[in-house]
């Protein structure tokens, strides 16, 4: 069973076509980079994904079931683009609040909750103010709630946005872990370099179409980098 | 805790923390004192078309005049708060995580509805509560009809609430406020016009007073025991009865909503 499956699928917005028949499939343990101009479709594609919006026609399935059914979220992690958080609220409180979500065990929160923490590297800032937090470091507990419970699927939109160096080191290791794991990964995001060094898919959209899709070797041609593939896709 | 119990708290403090809920409680604050003098001169007269009356025997009608009152701006407040906090948290966008986890849309509409109404109904135990003690205690009023009436503030909330959070999903924000105010006000009418007249009216308010929402039928009829001068027409369990299906429909049309709305682009 694939982790998610796009078949044909189809997504209008009165005469705006956003996605025209696309198709992917993840299985666990890939990493799949969704790339594209802004308005290709990436963040349509996840909406669908996470059953924000229904698709006008074509299939949509996360883990075997419509993503309308709450159950296909039962073991994922999602990391939005834009990142809201209520700023009075600690991390310590969202991860505890997203645990009950999650409907981990009770007797289990206090340590899930801890180890996310220290994970993404907040220990110590867990009972601050989430107002009080950097942008890389409120990009760190995003990740910390994607990561909540050791999700089977994650759908990162704009994973590495806000963080240093360091922080983007540290994301690529917490999805090799989760990969190494068999989660299966979806990345959308516009940072060709680090979808090069951390996925092994890549499919590349444009004006709600599928550009390319593949390997990495097999999206590039010989002695060309992805950002050579993503120019020539999109620019035809 | 359960999913929904972590939703409904969190809706709850996210309702707490609005703006208008400071103003909310200043007003409630100055609407004790209001309380604390009306009720306080039971022992003194009034001239009522020349015929000079103890304040005593006044208390009933002007109590329940207050209490009708105070329980018509709980469930306004109940509509209002509803309109904007469902709508809000999609808005900005911190709606999306909590959608992204295995709950269902209908918990999530329902938790909202549940924190803004905590927030009105907490605010309306408090004053219709202080009214109530303080009309028993100072008027010998019975405590029967409040809670009975009660009952039909917090009828009339859920179906405000509901109404106006459906609303929101479909309006802009001052609209779904507009029309909040506006359906209250016209039933208000409807059910008030029904009082002075004569005979059931085929008149549209007329309409609305026999098969719409009793907003504040549901609040008033059971004061009727506090006012001996004026009986109200009508069979308070069919009222009720009506108050409870208006509330389902309300809270029905939430979630039909809320289910077949796209989230965001």
């Amino acid at each position: 069973m694939s982790a998610l499956e796009l078949t044909d699928a189809v997504k209008r917005y009165g005469n705006r076509t956003a996605l025209d028949r696309v198709s992917l499939s993840l299985a666990a343990g890939e990493c799949l980079g969704l790339l594209g101009p802004n308005g290709a479709g990436k963040t349509t594609a996840l909406r669908l994904l996470l059953g924000f919006s229904r698709a006008t026609s074509g299939r949509v399935r996360v883990r075997g079931l419509e993503p309308g059914d709450p159950a296909s979220r039962r073991s994922l992690g999602y990391l939005p683009e834009r990142l809201v958080f209520p700023g009075r609220a600690s991390p310590e409180r969202l991860l505890r609040f997203h645990a009950a979500l999650c409907q981990i065990e009770t007797s289990r929160v206090g340590l899930v909750v801890e180890a996310a923490l220290e994970q993404v590297g907040l220990t110590g800032r867990g009972r601050d103010r989430v107002e009080e937090l950097s942008k890389g470091l409120r990009q760190r507990l995003g990740f910390a709630l994607a990561l909540l419970g050791q999700p089977e699927l994650l759908l990162l939109d704009e994973p590495t946005s806000g963080l240093d160096p360091i922080g983007i080191r540290d994301a690529r290791g917490w999805i090799e872990a989760a990969r190494e794991r068999g989660c299966a990964v979806l990345i959308s995001s516009h940072g060709l370099s680090e979808v090069e060094r951390v996925c092994d898919r890549v499919a590349i959209l444009h004006e709600g179409r599928m550009r390319a899709e593949g390997a990495l070797e097999d999206v590039t041609r010989p002695g060309e980098s992805l950002e050579d593939a993503f120019v020539r896709a999109v620019r035809g | 805790m359960s999913a929904f119990g972590a939703l409904a708290g969190e809706a709850v403090r996210d309702a707490s923390r609005r703006r208008i809920v400071a103003m909310v409680v200043a007003m409630s604050l100055l609407s004790l004192f209001f309380i604390d003098g009306c009720t306080s001169c039971a022992s003194g007269t009034i001239n009522i078309n020349g015929e000079e009356r103890s304040l005593g025997d006044v208390a009933g009608a002007t109590g329940g005049a207050l209490y009708g009152f105070l329980g018509l701006w709980i469930v306004l407040l109940a509509g209002v708060l509803a309109a904007d906090h469902l709508r809000q948290s999609l808005e900005d966008g911190s709606a999306d995580l909590s959608l992204a986890r295995p709950i269902s849309r209908d918990a999530f509409a329902l938790s909202r509805l549940v924190g803004s109404l905590a927030v009105a109904l907490g605010t309306g135990a408090v004053l219709l509560g202080a009214t109530a003690f303080l009309l028993g205690e100072r008027s010998a009023l019975p405590l029967g009809p409040a809670f009975v009436s009660a009952l039909g503030v917090f009828a009339g909330a859920v179906t405000l609430g509901a109404f106006g959070m459906a609303f929101s999903l479909w309006l802009p924000r001052l609209a779904a406020i507009l029309a909040v105010a506006a359906g209250l006000g016209i039933v208000v009418l409807a059910n008030t016009l029904t009082f002075f007249r004569e005979e059931s009216a085929n008149d549209l308010l007329g309409w609305i007073d026999r098969l719409g929402p009793p907003l504040a039928t549901a609040i008033w009829l059971p004061l009727d025991k506090w006012i001996p001068q004026a009986q109200f027409d009508g069979d308070p369990v069919a009222v009720g009865v009506r108050a409870v299906i208006w509330a389902a429909v309300a809270v029905g049309l939430l979630l039909l909503s809320f289910r077949r709305l796209e989230l965001g682009r």
